[in-house]
């Protein structure tokens, strides 16, 4: 699926969720529903890696376990505050504005005993992937889990070749819309003056700039050299978006 | 978009000539001298001419839509031997950027972190919050730089100052920066000295630089507006617009600060109106030209020294851009310095790229120039005691300048 459309919807935090539940034709409250379930207990130190607007670290709180949720957006921090504000669960959920690159400054090792990340990996460049599998490893404790869900390229060559072709004019209208980002005080005509001028040199950098998010290739393979063992792993939509569960190696 | 503040974060022609795969290594001792001195004329050979064949098109690009990003690949990348004690320089991924390090850094021994900026140089990626402390961070952390060498300390490219704030980077890295000169160029002297002369610090707009603007200009007005005359006139005017446009551009590259008028509006009028008093001359002459032609003409020229005389600006470091202005209402700046907050550490002037600070009687900064500033906004985040305001409140320049 073109989940890069997930960018467009990092603009209202609010809506965030309605806008990932359509884009996952409803699979994502089932896929949170499912890793809170295996991952919460009572006492359970989780580290949620780009918690959003925080739904499936209130989820993972409302089951006992003690929450440390970070994301990079503000915007959505404030939303996810705004979340639990009032709830008891408050006090298990420690929200922190950290990217996934300082996780290492930020918590010692052996700190969690399970660490998640939806739809995080594929907005990072490869080494950006490997390095942070790596951190989720170290902050683990012994025989700690990781979740990660996120979107792979489908098995069967037919199938890739047909995401492929979805995918990229998905792209091309998230790369567009999200050019008119920095004018969102400007008026109506302003807007649509700027396009016109602006298109031809848009669709340039568009040609030439990698795209936003990207499938991540060998996710498997990548969790696993970075020590991890395979405790369960399952497709969804097509093969499109995949749920890996790995515990980490003593 | 690279658009808020295109303009070049070296100067120098883009290089034609492939480099002698070898230079001599020079000492640190004798690390005044420029490579370029050491440098060979032998090295060439059919080998690198196929090579730089093969990077002509790309050249090309890069050279006519210098404002669209090219990106290269994020990383690591060792000059001559470096050690553990060796520098560590930062840059951004954009491909020329990338090119012009490697050239300049020749000869030295040295890391350079290539850190993931979208492709874009250093000075618009900073000012448009996509060289940010995450992006050094992240290249910090992936390069793994920490385990081979033994400092802790970064040389940043001057013109970063617009995003990156060395005091929170610091804070939230470990890493202690200071900057480097703006210029590519000077980085051997200034890691032989480790000083920043003056003209390390503030941009230049060297006749080769303007050239350079001047064609990366015209490149990007001729892809964004040479649909509205078509539109009236037809297509088959396209390639006369192209070649008024470059006429225009080149003319207002190399005379932007000989030719007359105040605004750049007047000063590309000025050959603009030249043309057209040319072009309405021929029909004195009994072989003049069909009058159609004369009209649409002068149509064009008019139009195109509007265009250019707007444009000019965001393609120089000197002026502040115009085209921001109306779509962004970003490069609204008015600084002033509150005086009573200042502590005179003068990092305002040490990250200015066109000198507007001055050090008063106190011992206070004063901004001084307000008709020099350019608008960067590095000053503004790079204060540590917050002195430095902008009167006019935009919180929009904020928000992107920190990503």
């Amino acid at each position: 699926m073109p989940y890069v459309l997930m960018k467009l919807f990092e603009e209202a935090p609010r809506r965030f969720d309605k806008w990932m539940r359509i884009l996952t034709l409803g699979r994502l409250p089932e896929i949170r529903d499912e890793i809170a379930s295996s991952a919460a207990a009572p006492g359970v130190q989780v580290l949620e890696i780009g918690c959003g607007p925080g739904t499936l670290a209130s989820l993972l709180a409302s089951r006992g376990a003690n929450v440390v949720a970070i994301d990079t957006s503000e915007e959505m921090l404030q939303e996810a505050k705004r979340k639990i504000e009032g709830l008891d669960i408050k006090t298990r959920v420690q929200l922190k504005n950290v990217s996934a690159m300082e996780i290492e400054d930020q918590f010692s090792e052996r700190t969690f005993d399970r660490v998640i990340g939806i739809l995080v990996l594929s907005e990072l460049t490869d080494d950006e992937i490997d390095y942070i599998l790596d951190e989720c490893r170290r902050v683990l404790k012994s025989n700690g889990q990781l979740f990660v869900v996120d979107e792979v390229e489908p098995e069967g060559f037919l199938h890739r070749r047909l995401l492929r072709g979805l995918r990229y004019p998905m792209r091309l209208i998230t790369f567009l819309v999200l050019q008119a980002k920095d004018l969102k005080s400007s008026s109506l005509w302003k807007k649509v003056l700027y396009y016109v001028i602006e298109f031809p040199l848009m669709l340039l950098t568009f040609l030439v700039v990698p795209p936003a998010t990207h499938p991540i290739s060998d996710l498997d393979k990548r969790v696993k050299s970075a020590g991890f063992r395979m405790v369960n792993s399952r497709n969804f939509l097509g093969g499109t978006l995949r749920l890996v569960q790995a515990e980490r190696l003593a | 978009m690279s658009t808020i503040a295109p303009a070049p974060e070296k100067g120098g022609m883009p290089p034609l000539r492939p480099q002698p795969p070898q230079a001599k290594p020079i000492a640190a001792t004798e690390g005044n001298q420029r490579p370029k001195a050491e440098r060979k004329p032998s090295g060439h050979s059919f080998a690198t001419f196929l090579a730089t064949i093969g990077q002509l098109p790309k050249r090309i690009f890069q050279t006519v839509f210098r404002v669209v990003p090219y990106p290269t690949k994020p990383g690591l990348i060792r000059i001559g031997n470096p050690g553990s004690g060796s520098p560590v320089l930062v840059t951004t991924n954009y491909d020329l950027t990338v090119r012009r390090m490697r050239r300049a850094l020749e000869g030295l021994d040295c890391y350079l972190l290539v850190a993931p900026s979208a492709g874009i140089d250093v000075w618009c990626a900073a000012t448009g919050g996509r060289f940010s402390i995450a992006n050094v961070i992240s290249i910090l952390k992936t390069s793994h730089i920490g385990q081979l060498v033994s400092h802790r300390r970064l040389i940043l490219p001057q013109l970063s100052a617009t995003g990156i704030n060395i005091f929170e980077l610091r804070k939230r890295s470990g890493w202690s920066a200071v900057f480097g000169p703006v210029r590519a160029e000077d980085i051997p002297e200034y890691l032989a000295t480790r000083r920043r002369t003056k003209s390390m610090i503030r941009v230049s707009f060297t006749i080769g630089e303007r050239l350079e603007m001047a064609t990366a200009m015209w490149g990007s007005l001729c892809l964004r507006y040479t649909l509205f005359p078509c539109l009236i006139f037809g297509w088959r005017i396209a390639p006369w617009f192209a070649v008024i446009l470059g006429g225009l551009s080149l003319a207002v590259g190399l005379g932007c600060f000989k030719l007359p008028g105040k605004t750049f509006v007047q000063k590309a009028g000025f050959p603009g109106l030249l043309g057209i008093v040319g072009l309405v001359a021929t029909l004195l002459f009994p072989w003049h030209p069909p009058t159609l032609f004369v009209v649409r003409g002068t149509v064009l020229i008019a139009f195109a020294s509007f265009l250019t005389g707007t444009a000019f600006p965001s393609y120089s470091p000197l002026w502040p851009c115009g085209y921001s202005k109306l779509f962004y209402g970003a490069c609204d700046l008015r600084l002033s310095v509150i005086e009573e907050q200042c502590i005179g550490c003068k990092i305002c002037d040490l990250v200015c790229p066109v000198e507007c600070f001055s050090l008063n009687a106190n011992r206070k900064m004063t901004f001084a120039d307000a008709d020099t500033c350019v608008g960067c906004g590095a000053c503004l985040i790079q204060c540590p005691t917050d002195a430095i305001i902008n009167e006019v409140a935009n919180e929009h320049r904020m928000q992107t300048a920190h990503g």
